[in-house]
């Protein structure tokens, strides 16, 4: 069961500005406690965890705090910042875009050279901070690419260069998928209808002010 | 003779110096708490020699730049960085604040930052909560209403709205109730300034329905009495509050009240 960003149940469509995911929380949430409430029975154990997924977990963990690289983690997660805050910020153009998507594929080849100083185990906050680097710059990536491919404006994503909304082609999700700095975009339909007949869908406007 | 040093493994030795690599003009010394508890070394004093020219104002963009720029084993706990989350509580200068809103421009000389005052230290400037938040949990600081109706507000008057100005905005940082003599005593029992205004901000709150039975829960020789109005902690906190007054105010009512 997925709720909330997680979900992506096409309640706000691309608009997730402001406190807009409060809905999911509340009806989708609710939702999904009722049902995890008929489904899971008080005491039952959790599902016995794969070894290989309890390994991966571990060799992950191991491989960045053994990291021994002359880079720190500042010194990247600063690169990917501004990389991010340049070329990919609310307003963006194909020119930006493009530069961002191989200028933060250079900070991800960072993760090769990554040191972490601190190796202890207890409030090992050099170590936190690089596991977060981990999962942003992968986070980034996909964002960028995403962006890069979704030729109009919607909600947040306004592009200069495509101003107009255009349901045509882009009324629907971007599913991005990472291996490495390698990603592969594609796209699912918007839900168009709603649950019950008690309220009729809502077709997208144009936000105007 | 009482022995009345400190054991041999908690004197704070002399730690590294890390050189200024920037080649500023503008530099200060900053002497940080250091302890590594999987070492099985003593605590020690490192010294950074921080380039002020290309550091913003408050004490943690020091912290951060040492973390940064410097050494990032450094630990210390901090969050949101405008004095809202109470993470970034410790000793800078001799007195407890938050890192996030204490200006270094106000410390004089060296810099010198140590974790909150008489804590259990877990890591470098973190300190072990563990006690001060099971104190507030003894408190049981949520609304307390025997009424059946779960379907309707529990009105409020303006009046009895403000009585909770000056308890509610505590955001439980720690450092007025680790400024407190009294409590670095008898910290296990005496309940201390920060848990003893959440007392008050539920005592006070005009829906609450067990005041009487909050009262009585305080009304303690140890939990309450060991209040001495030595103020460190009003003169501590970061948010301007008072909890030596709403302690104070709670003393008046079991002093006034039937109970």
């Amino acid at each position: 069961m997925a709720i909330g960003e997680a979900a992506c149940v096409s309640v706000h469509g691309a608009n997730r500005l402001g406190s807009n995911s409060l809905i999911d929380l509340v009806v989708f949430g609710r939702a999904a406690a009722k049902r995890a409430a008929e489904l899971v029975k008080p005491g039952t154990p959790h599902e016995e965890i794969s070894e290989i997924e309890t390994q991966k977990c571990i060799d992950r963990f191991d491989k960045i705090r053994n990291a021994e690289g002359d880079t720190g983690t500042a010194e990247l997660r600063l690169a990917m910042q501004k990389t991010m805050q340049s070329k990919c910020a609310v307003f963006r153009t194909e020119k930006t875009l493009k530069e961002g998507v191989d200028e933060i594929r250079k900070t991800y080849d960072g993760l090769n050279s990554l040191s972490v100083k601190d190796k202890s185990l207890i409030f090992n906050t050099d170590l936190v901070e690089t596991l977060e680097f981990d999962n942003l710059i992968r986070q980034a990536v996909v964002t960028v690419d995403s962006a890069y491919n979704r030729k109009e404006s919607r909600g947040a994503h306004a592009r200069e260069d495509y101003p107009k909304r255009d349901d045509q082609k882009f009324m629907q999700h971007t599913l991005a998928w990472c291996d490495g700095k390698e990603t592969k975009i594609s796209y699912r339909e918007v839900h168009k209808s709603t649950l019950t007949n008690d309220v009729q869908y809502f077709p997208p406007q144009e936000r105007v002010y | 003779m009482v022995q009345i040093n400190l054991p041999e493994n908690s004197q704070v030795k002399k730690g590294k110096y890390f050189e200024d690599k920037t080649g500023s003009k503008n530099l200060r010394k900053v002497n940080v708490y250091r302890w590594d508890p999987s070492t099985g070394e003593n605590p020690r004093i490192d010294t950074y020699e921080v380039d002020m020219d290309n550091c913003p104002s408050k004490v943690l963009d020091i912290l951060n730049k040492i973390k940064n720029e410097i050494d990032p084993t450094i630990a210390y706990r901090r969050s949101c960085a405008h004095g809202v989350c109470g993470s970034c509580a410790m000793n800078m200068g001799g007195k407890n604040g938050l890192a996030c809103t204490t200006p270094h421009a106000e410390i004089d000389g060296d810099i010198d930052i140590y974790p909150l005052p008489h804590l259990k230290v877990k890591k470098d400037l973190i300190g072990d909560l563990d006690g001060l938040y099971k104190q507030y949990q003894s408190i049981e600081p949520w609304l307390k209403s025997k009424s059946e109706s779960k379907t309707q507000e529990i009105i409020q008057s303006k009046e009895d709205r403000a009585k909770l100005d000056g308890a509610y905005e505590c955001i439980m940082c720690a450092c007025c109730s680790t400024s407190c003599p009294s409590y670095w005593w008898n910290g296990d029992k005496y309940l201390g300034p920060a848990v003893l205004l959440q007392a008050y901000r539920w005592i006070v709150d005009s829906r609450d329905e067990e005041r009487q039975a909050r009262l009585k829960k305080v009304a303690d020789e140890l939990k309450l009495y060991r209040c001495h109005t030595i103020l460190n902690c009003t003169s501590a906190c970061p948010k301007g509050l008072n909890p030596a007054k709403a302690i104070a105010e709670i003393k008046k009512m079991l002093a006034t009240a039937n109970i």
